[in-house]
């Protein structure tokens, strides 16, 4: 970033406009937006594991901008990596709630996707998309470390697609989610 | 050296008891900083001391018995990788001994050694991520960077021989899935070899950090 | 001690409790005949050593499980055409006794021996429970809520009995051969 300021003049002096650069708003909030999301580390179950592998030394998340954040209030999306079991689902509607907006959800892993290997089971919720409204679905039981940044990789292009237009929301949030309470 | 131990270990201890703070109750809720799964604990604490802890589970409880019911022998070994995800061989291994006892089955003796092979490799695993996540609970962020970074060689072996990384599904009723081959059992004698020095390299990350020292020793009274 | 000397032993001390018929693996086990043999005898087990109780768990033994216990659809298999019957059902086993009672299985162990003995017991499935051994065991306190929330046997004595593994909203005991789910609101 500091060198393309330093070579700012000098792209910009050819420019027909002069020492100016044209873009839109969206471009740039968008950018803040998708090159530092923080995730809160969701981690149920098996998929949980996979995710700190993700983190950690050989496929490093922090290049892509993505720290780890504990707590809710500080966090831009929840990857839900694991089985969501029905005692489980109300804490984590609160903490959907609890996170500010513009908030993005990845579900990871075939038991946060559909309920995957306990599709039958008495106290599984069948995908956590019964619950909070979901950007990106990952397969994979569990899936790749890789397979998670490419899945933040295709949610940034997502958010690139964001506009001021539409209230800076995704589609997921104008929908609205399939809250079961309300 | 050591005097930075005392005083961190001073305050560890309850103080002196004129000065006696209230009793507060926090709720460690289900979701926890640290990805270590689902556990919500009730704590009673005064100052910074706990002083009761009433752990409250069922959080993740899937229902694997009741599931167990509808599906045949084989189809329960993929349900068993999932109890404890950090080793998944022991897990299938356990499972495949109780129906194999039943069934009367009897294994060849190159499947048990691989079994045994594979179920202590996966135990080196799996205690790399448990030395990497105590570690990050204390705060300390490097030893997870070291202990993911042998971890990964592991799981690459595992990838090379069954294709899964965590859940491996690979002992299965009677045997296992696919022999070894013999570059396989190559690389994992290397990965040994390779591996020996580096337990010393944790010990001085982890084991005999004073900051490491001075939070687990004798914490609990 | 061996099997065999812990077999005569407890026939010697307690009468009425003899061998099971089908020894689980190759540790000693007993029978019960009533439950008030319970509490005797893990208190004379205790004395002897086997200070840990492992496991409590019990077998239902009315039948094959009811598959209206399961949230899945007839024809769960996509592959499958319309009308094909599904591969997995749950059929009787030809020949085993199904009886109306539940089989429970205690597991005490020795710690310094590294022995195990597991005793057993056979209740009718309802209207009946069974002394708890909490003032013994610290660890039957969550086996024993465990296998009430599962099964519904009932633990007399028993500090806390409530539910401990499956949500509040759980109707019923979910282990049980006849379960019937009811659909809450996370089920649609």
């Amino acid at each position: 970033m500091a060198m393309i300021l330093e070579k700012l003049p000098g792209l910009t002096k050819g420019l027909p406009g002069g020492e100016l650069l044209l873009t839109t708003s969206d471009y740039f909030i968008d950018l803040g937006r998708r090159q530092s999301m923080w995730p809160m580390t969701f981690g149920l179950a098996c998929c949980a594991i996979e995710m700190m592998a993700s983190y950690a030394s050989r496929l490093d998340f922090d290049r892509m901008g993505v720290i780890p954040r504990a707590s809710p209030r500080q966090a831009d999306v929840m990857i839900v990596a694991g089985t969501v079991c029905k005692k489980m689902a109300e804490p984590i509607l609160e903490i959907y709630h609890q996170m500010p907006e513009p908030r993005f959800v990845i579900s990871m892993g075939s038991c946060a996707n559909c309920g995957g290997p306990y599709y039958d089971s008495y106290s599984v919720v069948k995908g956590v998309d019964r619950i909070v409204p979901v950007d990106v679905y990952i397969a994979g039981c569990p899936p790749r470390p890789e397979a998670l940044q490419y899945a933040v990789v295709k949610l940034q292009e997502k958010i690139a697609k964001m506009s001021l237009k539409k209230g800076l929301a995704t589609v997921q949030q104008e929908k609205g989610s399939r809250d079961i309470n309300g | 050296m050591s005097n930075a131990t005392t005083a961190a270990h001073d305050l560890a201890q309850v103080p002196n008891p004129a000065l006696k703070s209230d009793q507060l109750f926090i709720n460690l809720g289900p979701q926890h900083p640290s990805t270590h799964g689902v556990l919500r604990i009730g704590l009673t604490i005064e100052g910074e001391v706990i002083v009761k802890a009433v752990p409250d589970i069922g959080y993740l409880h899937r229902g694997t018995e009741k599931l167990s019911e509808v599906r045949n022998y084989h189809h329960c070994v993929v349900l068993t990788d999932r109890w404890d995800y950090v080793s998944a061989m022991p897990n299938n291994l356990v499972f495949c001994l109780a129906a194999e006892k039943l069934a009367g089955v009897k294994t060849t003796p190159r499947a048990d050694a691989l079994r045994v092979i594979m179920c202590e490799m996966n135990r080196v695993a799996s205690h790399l991520l448990f030395f990497g996540t105590y570690g990050i609970d204390l705060g300390a962020y490097t030893p997870f960077l070291y202990a993911f970074r042998e971890r990964e060689m592991v799981l690459d072996l595992f990838e090379m021989l069954c294709g899964a990384r965590l859940t491996y599904n690979y002992i299965r009723l009677g045997g296992v899935m696919v022999d070894a081959t013999p570059e396989w059992l190559k690389r994992t004698s290397e990965f040994v070899e390779y591996f020996k020095p580096r337990l010393d390299e944790y010990d001085t990350l982890l084991t005999y950090n004073p900051i490491f020292m001075a939070r687990t020793k004798e914490s609990a009274s | 001690m061996t099997t065999e000397e812990l077999y005569s032993k407890i026939q010697a001390k307690f009468p009425k409790i003899e061998k099971a018929a089908v020894p689980v693996k190759d540790y000693p086990t007993v029978r019960l005949s009533s439950k008030e043999e319970l509490v005797p005898l893990s208190q004379w087990l205790k004395a002897e050593g086997f200070d840990m109780l492992d496991m409590l768990t019990a077998v239902d033994l009315l039948g094959p499980v009811d598959m209206k216990g399961f949230i899945r659809q007839q024809n769960f298999n996509p592959f499958l055409p319309d009308g094909a019957t599904p591969e997995i059902e749950s059929a009787a086993t030809p020949g085993y006794p199904y009886r109306p009672s539940m089989d429970l299985l205690w597991s005490f162990i020795s710690v310094k021996d590294k022995t195990r003995v597991i005793v057993r017991l056979e209740q009718p499935r309802e209207g009946t429970s069974v002394p708890s051994l909490v003032p013994l065991f610290k660890s039957a306190d969550w086996q024993e809520r465990e296998t009430f929330d599962l099964l519904g046997i009932k633990f007399e004595g028993h500090p806390n009995l409530t539910k401990i593994l499956t949500p509040d909203f759980t109707v019923g005991h979910p282990l049980r051969k006849d379960y019937v789910h009811v659909k809450d609101r996370f089920d649609e």
